[in-house]
C-alpha cells in the first residue's frame, strides 16, 4: 500500500513538473546591473515552453544613447523530447544574446519586451542598469587628474596580479588617443609558456568613446581581453604589447602630397605572482580545478524502461579552465549501467570574466525495475577566494524504471511509434531465406573476371579488322575474287561429286571443268567465261604457279574437253579419280599462287 | 540466330560470377539459428550463425542476424564486427545502419574524431551508397556498353546509327570514368585496407610493440581500427581521430 502511495506521489510530482514546463515564458537577464563607460553588458533573452512554435520577431531593444549594440548571437534552439507513459512531451527553448557597449554614464532601464505566441502575449520584466564614469588608470574611482602620458597610449589592466596556479586572471588592453591615425598594427605577445590562454574578446575595428581626463577629451577604445590561467608557481610576466600607427606630418613631398610619420606605443610589462596550491586539505579526487564552480543536472527526474537508454547531461561550470574539470565518478545501484556519450567543453565570457563549462552527456541503461536515485555527482576544486578546497555536489537524479520488452516482436502501430521516437532497441533479425550463400566475394577476384575485362577490348579490335576487310572487299575486286575463289570452287566440286555418285559421269567432268576454270579465273582475276586451256596456263604461270601444277591444270582441262566430246569411255571411277586430282591440284595452287 | 546465341553466351559469362554457390547447409543453419533467436537462446543462435558462415554463408542478412545475436548475448565487439561485415555487403540496409549505431552507442568511450570537410563527407556518402560488387558492376557495365557502342560506331553504315552510338558512347565513357574513383575507393576500403574491431573490454595502445613501451591511449570493445604492420604479436593500429599506437594482435578481430 505504501509503495502504491509513493508511486502515485511520484507520478503527481512528474505531472506537476510537466505542467509547469508546459507554460510558455519569455525572460530577459543581464550579466550585471552596474558597469562603467567603455565596458560591455550582455543581455540574454529566452523564450521557452512546451510545443513552442517560434516564428521569429524577437528584436534587441535600442538603448541609445547610453548603450550601443556591438554584437549579437542567436537564435539558438534547444529542444527535448520525453516519453512519459504513452505521452510524448516536446519542450523547446529559443535563446538570443546581445552585447552592448556602455558609452555614457547614467541610469538606464531596459524596457519590458513583448512576444506574442499561441494567442497570448509574453512579457519580460524591465531591468535597470547603472553606468558610471570609468576612473582613469592610477587614480581613485571618479578622479580626473590622470592623463595618458602619451598620445597614443596603450593601457593594460589585470584583474589580479597575485593568483594561485590555475586561477583565472583577466588582462585587458585599452587604447587612449587624441589625434586620429591610420593603419594601426598591434604586435602579438606570447604567453603560452606560463599560462593557458583563452581570448575573451577583441576588435577588428576601433569603436572609441570620448572621456574627459584632466580637463582634456580623450578617445578610449577597447582592444582585447584575455583570461590567463597560470600553469606553474613562481612569477610570470605579461610582455608589453606594441602598437604602431601612421599619422600625417606637416611635411609635404615634391608632389605636394602629405608625408606620413609612424608613432609607436607599448603597454607596460606586468608581473604576476603565482602561488602554489596548498598541500594541506587537498582531496584525493582533486584534478587541478581552481575557481568557483557549480555542478548541475539538466533534469531532476525521469521515467524509463529496462533495456532502454535514458539520456541526461551533467553540466559543470565555473571560473576555472574546463580542461581541469574531470568527469565525476559515482557509485551506481546494482543493475544500472552509466555510459558517457560525449564530453563537450567551452569557454564563454560573462561579466568580464571567462566561464569554463564541461557538459557530460550520459546514457543510463537499467536492467532492473524500480525507483533509483542517481548521484549526487561531485567534484573537488580549490576556491581561491578563501584559499580552501571545496567539493561541489549536484542534485540527485530520480529514475523510475518500468519493465521493458524482453525481446523484439512484430509490433503494431503503437509499438512502432514508440521505437521510432526513442530509437532505443535493436531492430529485428532478418527472416528465413532460401539461400544465404556467399555473396561477399569481390567480382573481380574470380579468374573469369580477366575475360570480362579483356573481351570488350578484343571485340573492338576485331571490329576494326572487320571494317578494314569490308572496305577492301568493296574497293579491291581482285582481292574480293581471290577470297571468293575457295567458296565457288567448293560449290562446283560438290556438284561434281554428286553427279559422279549418281552415275552422270559426263556431267561430273563438266563440273570439274567449271570448278577449275572458275578457280583460276578468281585467283588470277580473269573472266572465266570463254577461258581456254592456254589462257589458264598463261595466267597461272604469270601468277607464279609451279610447272608441275601448271601441267596438271593443262592435263585436267584437256581430259575434261575429251570427256565432253567422247563420253563413251567415261566411268564413274575415272570421274572420282579426276575429282581427287582436282582437289590435290587446288591445294597445291593455293600454296603456290599468292593471295 | 547465331547473333542471339552470342548474346546469350555473353550474358551467361557476365552472370557466372554473380551466381553464388548456394549452400544449402549454410541456409539450413541460418534458418535454425533464426529459430533459436526467436526462442531467446541468443548465444546458441550466434553459434549457429557462425557455423553458417563457416559453411559458406556470406549474405548480409546472415551477418546482420549474427550481430543481433551477439549483441543480445552481451558481446559488443563481435556484434559490431558482424554489423560492419553486413554493412559492407548491404550498405543501404537501414536496419544494419540502425543496429550498428545502436551497438556503437554502447562503446564505453569514444575517441574524438577530426572534423571532415563537406566535400569529403559527400564523397564518403557516394562511396558508401553501393557495395564493392555494385560499384564493380557499374564500371564493368559502362565499360561493356562503351565497347559495344564503339563496335557499332565502327561497323554501322547508317549516319543516324553512328551519331546515336557516338552520343551514347560519350555517356557510357563518362559514367565509367566518374564511377572509377568511387569504385577504386570502395575496393581499397573493403579489400585493401585491413580493418579490425577491438574484442577485449579494454586494450591499451602503446608507443611500440611490447609491454615496456608507454601507454598512449585506451581502446574499448567495439571500436573499429585500421591495422598496419605487425611484429611479435603486436600490431600498429590507427583509430579514428588520427590516434596511432600498438596493441596486442589477440585483442582485435580482423574484418
Amino acid at each position: 500500500m505504501k509503495k502504491l502511495v509513493v508511486v502515485f506521489a511520484f507520478a503527481a510530482l512528474l505531472a506537476a513538473s510537466a505542467r509547469a514546463q508546459d507554460q510558455p515564458a519569455f525572460t530577459a537577464t543581464v550579466d550585471r546591473t552596474g558597469l562603467m563607460v567603455g565596458e560591455r553588458l550582455q543581455l540574454m533573452l529566452s523564450i521557452e515552453g512546451a510545443e513552442l512554435d517560434y516564428r521569429g520577431g524577437v528584436n534587441p531593444p535600442s538603448l541609445e544613447p547610453h548603450f550601443r549594440l556591438v554584437g549579437s548571437d542567436g537564435p539558438s534552439t534547444e529542444s527535448r523530447m520525453q516519453i512519459i507513459g504513452s505521452t510524448i512531451q516536446k519542450w523547446k527553448r529559443v535563446r538570443f544574446s546581445y552585447v552592448y557597449e556602455a558609452r555614457q554614464a547614467g541610469r538606464v532601464t531596459i524596457p519590458s519586451l513583448n512576444y506574442r505566441v499561441g494567442g497570448q502575449t509574453l512579457s519580460t520584466n524591465p531591468i535597470t542598469v547603472e553606468i558610471r564614469e570609468a576612473p582613469p588608470p592610477g587614480t581613485e574611482e571618479g578622479g580626473t587628474a590622470w592623463q595618458p602620458p602619451s598620445d597614443p597610449y596603450l593601457e593594460i589592466k589585470v584583474s589580479k596580479e597575485r593568483v594561485y596556479v590555475g586561477e583565472q586572471a583577466v588582462a585587458s588592453w585599452q587604447l587612449y588617443f587624441r589625434q586620429p591615425f591610420e593603419d594601426p598594427r598591434l604586435s602579438r605577445i606570447s604567453l603560452d609558456q606560463d599560462f593557458i590562454v583563452a581570448e575573451l574578446g577583441s576588435v577588428t575595428s576601433l569603436n572609441p568613446v570620448t572621456r574627459n581626463l584632466g580637463g582634456v577629451d580623450w578617445q578610449v577604445a577597447f582592444i582585447k581581453s584575455m583570461a590567463l590561467y597560470p600553469i606553474k608557481a613562481g612569477e610570470a610576466y605579461i610582455d608589453p604589447m606594441q602598437l604602431l600607427v601612421k599619422r600625417p606630418s606637416s611635411v609635404r613631398d615634391v608632389f605636394g602630397m602629405v608625408r606620413w610619420k609612424h608613432d609607436e606605443t607599448a603597454s607596460r610589462p606586468v608581473r604576476i605572482e603565482i602561488l602554489p596550491l596548498p598541500i594541506q586539505g587537498k582531496p584525493a579526487d582533486f584534478s587541478g580545478a581552481v575557481g568557483e564552480f557549480t555542478i548541475r543536472l539538466d533534469r531532476r527526474s525521469a521515467v524509463t524502461k529496462t533495456g532502454e537508454q535514458l539520456k541526461f547531461s551533467l553540466v559543470i561550470d565555473g571560473t576555472g579552465h574546463p580542461d581541469f574539470i574531470p568527469k565525476p565518478e559515482i557509485e551506481l545501484p546494482d543493475g544500472l549501467d552509466l555510459y558517457t556519450e560525449a564530453a563537450d567543453k567551452g569557454i564563454r565570457q560573462e561579466a568580464g570574466r571567462a566561464i569554463g563549462t564541461r557538459v557530460f552527456k550520459m546514457i543510463l541503461v537499467s536492467r532492473v525495475t524500480g525507483d533509483f536515485f542517481i548521484g549526487p555527482f561531485s567534484f573537488s576544486y580549490f576556491d581561491p577566494a578563501d584559499s580552501t578546497y571545496k567539493t561541489a555536489r549536484s542534485a540527485q537524479l530520480r529514475v523510475s524504471v518500468q519493465q521493458g520488452k524482453e525481446t523484439e516482436s512484430a509490433s503494431g502501430p503503437v509499438e512502432q511509434e514508440t521505437l521510432a521516437v526513442t530509437g532505443e532497441d535493436l531492430r529485428y533479425i532478418k527472416p528465413d531465406r532460401e539461400d544465404v550463400g556467399g555473396s561477399g566475394k569481390w567480382l573481380l577476384s574470380s579468374p573469369l573476371s580477366a575475360g570480362l575485362q579483356l573481351a570488350p577490348a578484343i571485340a573492338v579490335a576485331a571490329a576494326f579488322f572487320a571494317r578494314r576487310r569490308r572496305e577492301r572487299l568493296s574497293t579491291d575486286r581482285a582481292y574480293a575474287r581471290q577470297l571468293r575463289a575457295g567458296r565457288r570452287f567448293k560449290k562446283s566440286l560438290a556438284l561434281a561429286r554428286k553427279k559422279a555418285g549418281s552415275g552422270e559421269v559426263q556431267e561430273a567432268y563438266f563440273h570439274v571443268y567449271r570448278a577449275l576454270v572458275g578457280y583460276v579465273g578468281d585467283k588470277c582475276n580473269l573472266p572465266d567465261e570463254g577461258m581456254t586451256t592456254a589462257d589458264a596456263v598463261t595466267a597461272l604461270r604469270g601468277a607464279g604457279a609451279g610447272e608441275e601444277a601448271v601441267s596438271e591444270v593443262e592435263s585436267i582441262l584437256n581430259e575434261c574437253d575429251r570427256a565432253r566430246f567422247a563420253p563413251g569411255a567415261l566411268t564413274p571411277e575415272g570421274a572420282g579419280e579426276m575429282i581427287e586430282r582436282l582437289v590435290k591440284l587446288v591445294r597445291d595452287l593455293d600454296r603456290e599462287v599468292g593471295r | 540466330m547465331r547473333r542471339l546465341a552470342l548474346i546469350g553466351l555473353l550474358a551467361a559469362i557476365m552472370a557466372l560470377p554473380l551466381a553464388g554457390a548456394g549452400s544449402s547447409a549454410a541456409t539450413a543453419l541460418y534458418n535454425r539459428a533464426n529459430q533459436l533467436y526467436q526462442d531467446g537462446n541468443y548465444r546458441a543462435a550466434a553459434g549457429k550463425y557462425r557455423e553458417a558462415v563457416a559453411a559458406g554463408g556470406g549474405a548480409a542478412s546472415l551477418y546482420y542476424n549474427l550481430g543481433n545475436a551477439e549483441l543480445r548475448s552481451g558481446r559488443l565487439g563481435p556484434a559490431i564486427a558482424a554489423y560492419l561485415r553486413a554493412q559492407r555487403l548491404a550498405p543501404r540496409d537501414r536496419d544494419v545502419k540502425f543496429n550498428l549505431e545502436y551497438a556503437r552507442a554502447r562503446i564505453k568511450a569514444r575517441l574524438p574524431e577530426l572534423p571532415r570537410s563537406a566535400i569529403y563527407r559527400a564523397f564518403d556518402r557516394v562511396v558508401g551508397f553501393l557495395n564493392v560488387n555494385e560499384w564493380t558492376l557499374l564500371v564493368l557495365a559502362a565499360y561493356w556498353l562503351a565497347a559495344i557502342l564503339t563496335i557499332v560506331l565502327i561497323l554501322a553504315r547508317g549516319e543516324t546509327a553512328r551519331r546515336v552510338s557516338r552520343y551514347l558512347l560519350y555517356v557510357c565513357a563518362a559514367t565509367a570514368l566518374v564511377s572509377l574513383p568511387f569504385a577504386a575507393t570502395r575496393v581499397s576500403r573493403d579489400h585493401l585496407t585491413p580493418r579490425a574491431v577491438i574484442m577485449d573490454e579494454k586494450a591499451g595502445a602503446r608507443s611500440g610493440p611490447g609491454e615496456d613501451n608507454a601507454e598512449l591511449f585506451e581502446l574499448y570493445e567495439g571500436m573499429d581500427v585500421t591495422v598496419g604492420q605487425c611484429d611479435s604479436g603486436w600490431c600498429r593500429i590507427s583509430a579514428p581521430g588520427g590516434f596511432i599506437g600498438w596493441v596486442e594482435a589477440r585483442t582485435f578481430e580482423r574484418l
